[in-house]
């Protein structure tokens, strides 16, 4: 870079030499340097020019256009005002569902140096299956990631590449007053192996794994320490507090507690069984080889195996090492669809939201134009121009940007929920707020959205002739110009349609949910799945029904094998006389008064009755599709596992009213036998009709469960509530459709007039002239208003291809509705150029109401 | 006196934005030279019809310095006195050529339009 001396040098040097020659062409000495630098002109201008050239100006005049920008903006506080308040929404909405997408799929566990650390994992041809472990996901899980105990301890031992190696189990649930909680059990070596350190107290060290010592417990609820918690039957004392996102290594069964690994054979739910008995989690020495490390242990686990055949393992197990981010596969599978579904309307979103605040600034443009104009015929450079507006579009988004990480800190908690594809509401293990990734990309959409916003209009304002955009009288507008501005009012329309037809049809799938009939009365009921080790006596479940049964405010209590709906679990083959059914028949097993109690209403013959008498009740659809026309109080059905006719015949005494528990799925057909008189189930559910506030019964319930003992595999939950979580997703899916709708309705209005106001205002000496002429208002007015109607036209044209498009990616949200229905997107097009023509009204009105004088003037 | 004075200033064209730089150009491709004599060749080459205004020359020089059209070193000139001589790059050459060609056609789009000079 060249120094300024240098160039002043330089200047001097010209003036000398100028000099020179005019001494040389006769005039005195004096005289020709005083022309001489004349002639060079004004000395500190050139050298300002030569700076200018230099970098250092380009701060300088951002720092300017920063000023200027404020200044102007504060000029027209409303414009600033509806620009950046669309921008907080949009980018705020945006930061939301880039911080869910960041979570489950990108965010490593809450723990220390998370890259050395593997958890083990096998296959063996035999043992491979496919599970529908979650509702409506059939995930394939060939990897099992549980081992023997005596595995891991094994592990630990004998392979020094392993820093360190910790066993932990989900261990149980339990019931608390408030509600459920889920328990592990770890080693005294898995908070060191993890490098999780403990928030508040101490953590479960090695000291804690004998079996002689104190219970002790760590809690994520900081209000828990040094206070007891009683698990089943045993007493714990919270020790230490994990840090808030620190959940376990379980993302779908996070841990509200952990116990040391000893406690976990004093809870009911303990069971030995070898090959689930741990999981093992490991953190490599420094310096070694993942590969030799597996291959060193599978060594070690097959030895094991040959020394001592464990029950369950059929062949000799595959052993696998996983990184810990590939543990989130479970809930990414899960969350996938929820996320793509958000990830889309925040996209269309986001596009609306840079096309409306684009907009703004074309419909402001006109205020401005005399402006800039000055600036241009000035011999302002048009870049410099540019430059200036970007400032003001890059100021707007900025300070929309910084309010959008303020909505979606706001709007996090919704995320979970949002995202909650299973029945319950249990938080997931997942750190939900936005980190610097996540604020790094808030800060590209920011500048892209401003970028964006300001570029078009930027250009196409400063596109102009100053002569012409000065001479006020001269009122035709430049057809570029107003191109541009339809352009963008074409791309808004279409994207409010996209908008308003996915609320559309969202809002008719929760209608048509909700008028889908249950069959059941979910209203007043409440129920809890719990589970019995095997060999619990049965005298338990006779208590505790005749327990809930005294509890006030029950009106009837009953006890069953699975809640009225089961449509998730092994079905039976049966006979239906004499021929083998296909197997998807639901069969549970309950108590007379089940169906009473569940409010399920009876078609034919009567309920199950307390006698030894075999007997069993099928549902409407069980008749329909495997008795033909025979009537089902003369059938029987038999077990056939072994061919038709199978053992026992069982005589049907009763049908019942269909029944589902949500409203996306098929009536299954469904078989009620006897609960077994002597023993207890290993699954087995209460339910209580609450003779008024069922709500209030809840704590007693949690209370009566808890100290019998009985483990519950989910909290005491409301049948209502079930049946609303179910449509929970579409619910919140289709509020903020709704809202984002409405959003993009107002701002597409705002676009509409701005552009049409501005074109009117061009116009009026024009219509000025017409009305001079003896046009009729009338005429000029529809005049005006065909000018909206193109781009409306276009814009809905153009909207409805992209709601097809959209259709691909909701279709399974929707129910009972088609993604392309045409009552749907008519109405939203209705709605959209209803509020069109009204945008349109005023300016046209405007335009009439021009006393021809003035407009001339 | 020199024809300056058979000149009024008035006549004097004063060039176009974006010329003075082909014409610097121009005046290179004799070999190096300093600002004062650029000027000057530009003046005395146009029989003193065009006027190069000192204040701008210079910025102009900066600006093809920094596209690596012209190079710079100080010397000395004739009358012994310090200044700073430019001399023309390869790439300065090539701009030459192309700018050359775009004002003769231009010049000849315009001669056309404008028609027979009028009397």
């Amino acid at each position: 870079m060249r120094r300024d001396d240098d160039f002043t040098r330089e200047i001097e040097a010209h003036i000398a030499l100028e000099t020179d020659r005019l001494i040389a062409e006769g005039m005195s000495p004096a005289a020709a340097e005083d022309h001489a630098r004349r002639r060079f002109g004004n000395v500190a201008q050139a050298r300002e020019r030569f700076y200018e050239s230099r970098r250092v100006m380009w701060l300088e005049h951002v720092r300017q256009d920063v000023r200027d920008a404020l200044r102007t903006l504060q000029q027209s506080p409303g414009f600033a005002l509806v620009a950046v308040a669309t921008l907080a929404l949009g980018i705020g909405a945006t930061t939301m569902v880039a911080t869910g997408i960041n979570a489950v799929f990108y965010q490593p566990p809450p723990v220390g140096a998370p890259h050395d650390l593997r958890t083990l994992a096998w296959t063996s041809p035999r043992r491979a299956f496919t599970g529908n472990l979650f509702r409506g996901t059939t995930f394939d899980t060939r990897r099992i990631e549980s081992f023997p105990v005596d595995v891991c301890h094994a592990v630990q031992q004998r392979i020094p590449a392993w820093a360190s190696i910790a066993c932990w189990r989900v261990a149980t649930e339990a019931l608390t007053d408030t509600g459920l909680i889920r328990v592990h059990a770890v080693s005294g070596t898995y908070f060191a192996t993890l490098g999780v350190r403990p928030l508040m107290g101490r953590a479960i060290a090695v000291s804690d794994d004998d079996p002689a010592a104190p219970l002790v417990a760590m809690a994520r609820d900081p209000e828990l320490l040094d206070r007891t918690i009683r698990i089943h039957s045993e007493v714990f004392t919270v020790v230490g507090i994990v840090p808030a996102d620190f959940s376990g290594l379980a993302p779908m069964a996070p841990a509200d507690v952990f116990v040391p690994y000893a406690a976990d054979a004093r809870f009911p739910t303990f069971q030995r069984n070898a090959w689930s008995e741990s999981n093992i989690v490991g953190r490599l020495a420094p310096g070694v080889s993942p590969e030799a490390v597996r291959a060193e242990t599978e060594v070690l686990v097959h030895q094991l195996i040959q020394a001592a055949p464990v029950k369950d393992a059929y062949d000799l197990p595959a052993l696998f090492l996983q990184e810990l981010s590939s543990r989130l596969e479970v809930v990414q599978h899960t969350m996938s669809r929820p996320l793509r579904l958000l990830a889309a309307t925040v996209a269309i979103l986001l596009t609306l939201t840079c096309a409306n605040v684009g907009g703004l600034f074309f419909a402001r443009g006109r205020a401005r134009h005399k402006e800039l104009a000055t600036r241009l015929a000035l011999g302002g450079p048009r870049r410099r121009v540019v430059q200036q507006l970007l400032t003001e579009s890059l100021l707007l988004s900025a300070a929309g940007g910084i309010l959008g990480i303020g909505v979606a800190l706001a709007l996090a908690p919704l995320l979970p929920r949002l995202l909650s594809d299973l029945g319950n509401t249990t938080a997931l293990g997942l750190e939900l707020r936005p980190n610097l990734q996540v604020l790094a990309v808030t800060a590209l959409v920011t500048i892209a959205c401003g970028l964006l916003s300001g570029w078009v209009p930027a250009l196409s304002a400063t596109r102009l002739d100053p002569a012409h955009a000065l001479r006020q009288a001269s009122g035709i507008v430049p057809p570029s110009r107003m191109r541009a501005g339809k352009a963008a009012l074409t791309v808004q329309l279409a994207l409010s349609l996209i908008v308003l037809v996915a609320a559309g049809l969202l809002a008719r799938t929760m209608m048509n949910l909700r008028a889908v009939p249950l069959g059941y009365h979910p209203e007043g009921l409440i129920f809890v799945e719990t589970s019995n080790p095997v060999g619990r006596p049965r005298a338990v479940v006779d208590e505790t029904l005749a327990a809930l049964q005294a509890l006030p405010g029950v009106a009837s209590a009953t006890v069953s094998q699975w809640p009225i709906f089961n449509n998730a679990l092994p079905r039976f083959p049966i006979c239906v006389p004499d021929v083998l059914t296909a197997q998807s028949i639901d069969y549970s097993f309950v108590f007379p008064g089940f169906f009473d109690t569940w409010g399920v209403r009876f078609i034919a013959g009567r309920d199950i009755d307390d006698t030894t008498a075999p007997q069993v009740v099928v549902n409407e659809t069980f008749v329909r599709q495997y008795l033909h026309g025979r009537n089902p109080l003369e059938s029987s059905i038999s077990f056939g596992t072994q061919g038709c006719p199978g053992r026992m015949a069982v005589p049907v005494v009763g049908v019942v009213a269909d029944h589902i528990d949500r409203q996306r799925v098929e009536v299954i057909p469904s078989v009620y036998a006897r609960y077994p008189r002597a023993g207890a189930l290993y699954v087995t559910t209460y339910a209580v009709r609450a003779a008024g506030d069922e709500q209030a019964l809840m704590p007693a319930m949690r209370r009566l469960i808890a100290d019998r003992g009985i483990a519950p595999n989910r909290d005491v939950r409301r049948a209502t509530e079930y049946r609303d979580s179910v449509m929970r997703q579409e619910r919140l899916l289709a509020w903020l459709l709704a809202f984002f709708a409405v959003v993009a309705l107002f701002i597409a209005c705002l676009g509409i007039y701005g552009i049409l106001a501005y074109a009117v205002n061009w116009r009026t000496p024009e219509l000025g002239v017409r009305m001079a002429l003896g046009a009729e208002p009338g005429r000029l007015r529809r005049m005006v208003l065909r000018e909206s109607l193109l781009p409306v036209v276009t814009g809905l044209a153009l909207g409805s291809a992209g709601t097809l498009i959209l259709g691909k990616s909701v279709e399974g949200v929707l129910f009972g509705v088609q993604a392309g229905d045409p009552l749907t997107l008519a109405l939203a097009a209705a709605l959209l150029t209803i509020a069109a023509l009204l945008a349109s009204w005023l300016p046209a009105r405007r335009a009439t109401r021009l006393d021809p004088l003035l407009a001339l003037k | 006196m020199s024809t300056r004075a058979s000149r009024k200033s008035a006549d004097r064209l004063t060039l176009l934005q974006g010329t003075l730089d082909v014409l610097i150009l121009r005046t290179l491709v004799f070999g190096a030279q300093h600002g004062q004599g650029i000027a000057r060749a530009i003046e005395t080459q146009s029989s003193d019809a065009l006027l190069v205004d000192h204040g701008s020359l210079y910025p102009a020089l900066q600006r093809l310095e920094e596209r690596g059209w012209i190079a710079a070193e100080w010397g000395t000139s004739d009358n012994n006195r310090k200044a700073r001589f430019y001399t023309l790059t390869r790439q300065g050459r090539k701009q030459l050529v192309a700018e050359t060609g775009k004002w003769r056609r231009l010049a000849a789009a315009i001669t056309r339009i404008l028609g027979p000079e009028e009397a």
